[in-house]
């Protein structure tokens, strides 16, 4: 099982209704979206990850790793925003490198502080559900809404095929990698590539045998969640 | 040879699948591993190809310890190799020849040695005039057999097999015992199983594991007429054994010893 998913359905906040959770994400998301502050971003922040750590009990290190994949990406944007170039000097701070000036203005830090803060609350929202509410009781919560039964049914089965995927996958390099597939970036490659093929196949034999075992248990079209 | 000491593995979430292995290799040329689902066989073979990294405890080979950088796996792998249950898991190329040839070739070997080795293995396994054929017009028992070739072909010392009995019909499982009968004579193969009979008739010494632990071992004779070490382990006995315990019957080694004695009482 993927850890994620794990702690989605074994965390101290497993059993609170998914719609809390997920209006508590909605809410911390809008509220970082209107507000131009980034100390109260900062402060959403620090409250979800702590109602992450402390109470939903996830392991400290299991959610920094998680944070820290987005992080590239926010300090990449940060740097971005924050940084410019001009033939001129009419930065704050500055380097000079040949003709231009590369530096930072009071305002460019300003925007990127409040888009690096408003992206840290909503991902610190986002991450907060995921790991709290298990993708099986956001879909029966949503089900009940309007919302076309076809895109559910679609998240569903995608769902319940991403572990399916994974593990053959897993399987697969596995076999590749003692019969020294990966042993170096060209051979990975080449099995990468194989892995893939085989997947596809496996998917498509998958397909059939699932069609079987579903028309043998009359499968009328319609994927039934229950109430 | 392979030795295990003090073997630990602890999964992420907590679950001790290996608590303290002790395991030498040396002691057969074809040991079984024999244990309940859950009891940590998947696991510990994995640890074994330097798939999973011990949580604690060495594994050696030759007296080397092995470690888990990207050198000493390859060379460890070139050595101890492994065939695992499912074999569409294993087979990646559609031609029989080309999949064989995986290891091989990722090992640099030149064409003509490569071609040599696809066609000792596929002929050992017996799937020789398969070798140009398409894998997905092969049977599920000759696709085993083709993953076999394809850890042959890499000729290791050490043959690890996961469940090689399992989906076989009775003629191909026959047809697996001179397989591994035959490896044997070379080289060490061990063999993870349930199927009691198989490892009974196949393997000259046996561990069996419970619960992450090695709860038993010794030759098939002695581990498999013991029924408590049988019952601890959640596993049968095989049939050969349980007629000779139950019955009083003389205890025969294989099937073929007691067609040779139904042949001689009906003279």
């Amino acid at each position: 099982m993927l850890p994620i998913d794990r702690h989605a359905y074994t965390n101290k906040l497993a059993h609170l209704d998914p719609g809390i959770k997920m209006s508590i994400c909605a809410g911390a998301i809008a509220l970082s979206m209107l507000l131009d502050n980034h100390m109260m971003n900062g402060v959403i922040f620090l409250s979800l990850f702590l109602a992450i750590t402390l109470m939903a009990g996830i392991p400290f290190m299991f959610c920094l790793k998680v944070f820290l994949v987005p992080t590239g990406f926010l300090l990449m944007g940060f740097i971005g925003i924050v940084l410019g170039i001009s033939p001129t000097d009419n930065f704050e701070w500055s380097l000079q490198l040949g003709p231009y000036f590369v530096g930072i203005t009071g305002e460019s830090l300003d925007r990127g502080l409040i888009t690096v803060s408003r992206s840290a609350a909503a991902l610190s929202a986002t991450i907060f559900l995921a790991l709290t509410t298990s993708a099986d009781s956001m879909m029966r919560k949503v089900w009940k809404y309007p919302i076309p039964k076809v895109l559910l049914e679609i998240a569903i089965l995608t769902y319940r095929s991403i572990f399916i995927f994974l593990e053959e996958a897993l399987a697969i390099h596995r076999a590749q990698e003692i019969r020294h597939g990966h042993d170096d970036i060209m051979k990975s490659y080449r099995s990468w590539s194989l892995l893939v093929k085989q997947l596809f196949v496996r998917v498509m034999s998958r397909y059939q045998h699932m069609v079987v075992s579903m028309e043998c248990r009359n499968y009328n079209g319609q994927f039934k969640m229950g109430d | 040879m392979i030795k295990v000491e003090g073997l630990v593995y602890i999964y992420e979430d907590g679950t001790r699948a290996l608590n303290g292995i002790d395991m030498d290799l040396s002691k057969g040329s074809t040991i079984g591993l024999i244990g309940a689902n859950g009891s940590g066989k998947s696991t510990l073979l994995l640890t074994l190809m330097g798939v999973l990294k011990p949580t604690k405890g060495v594994i050696t080979l030759g007296g080397l310890e092995l470690k888990t950088n990207k050198e000493s796996l390859r060379e460890h792998r070139k050595i101890v190799n492994m065939v695992f249950q499912d074999p569409d898991r294993q087979i990646f190329y559609s031609r029989v020849f080309d999949d064989v040839a995986f290891g091989p070739r990722n090992l640099d070997m030149p064409e003509g040695d490569v071609r040599r080795r696809v066609e000792g293995s596929l002929n050992l396994v017996r799937m020789s005039e398969h070798m140009e054929r398409p894998v997905h017009f092969l049977s599920y028992g000759q696709k085993k057999r083709v993953a076999i070739a394809g850890v042959l072909s890499m000729d290791p010392q050490v043959i690890i097999m996961d469940e090689p009995s399992s989906g076989l019909d009775p003629e191909m499982r026959e047809s697996l015992k001179g397989i591994i009968d035959l490896l044997s004579k070379e080289k060490t193969v061990l063999v993870s199983s349930h199927d009691m009979d198989f490892i009974y008739e196949v393997c000259d010494y046996v561990y069996v594991l419970g619960n992450g632990s090695i709860i038993g071992e010794g030759a098939p004779e002695r581990v498999f007429l013991d029924r408590g070490l049988l019952t601890r382990a959640k596993l049968d006995m095989p049939w050969l054994a349980r007629l000779h315990l139950d019955l009083g019957l003389p205890l025969w080694k294989n099937s073929g010893q007691v067609s040779k004695k139904g042949m001689e009482v009906s003279e």
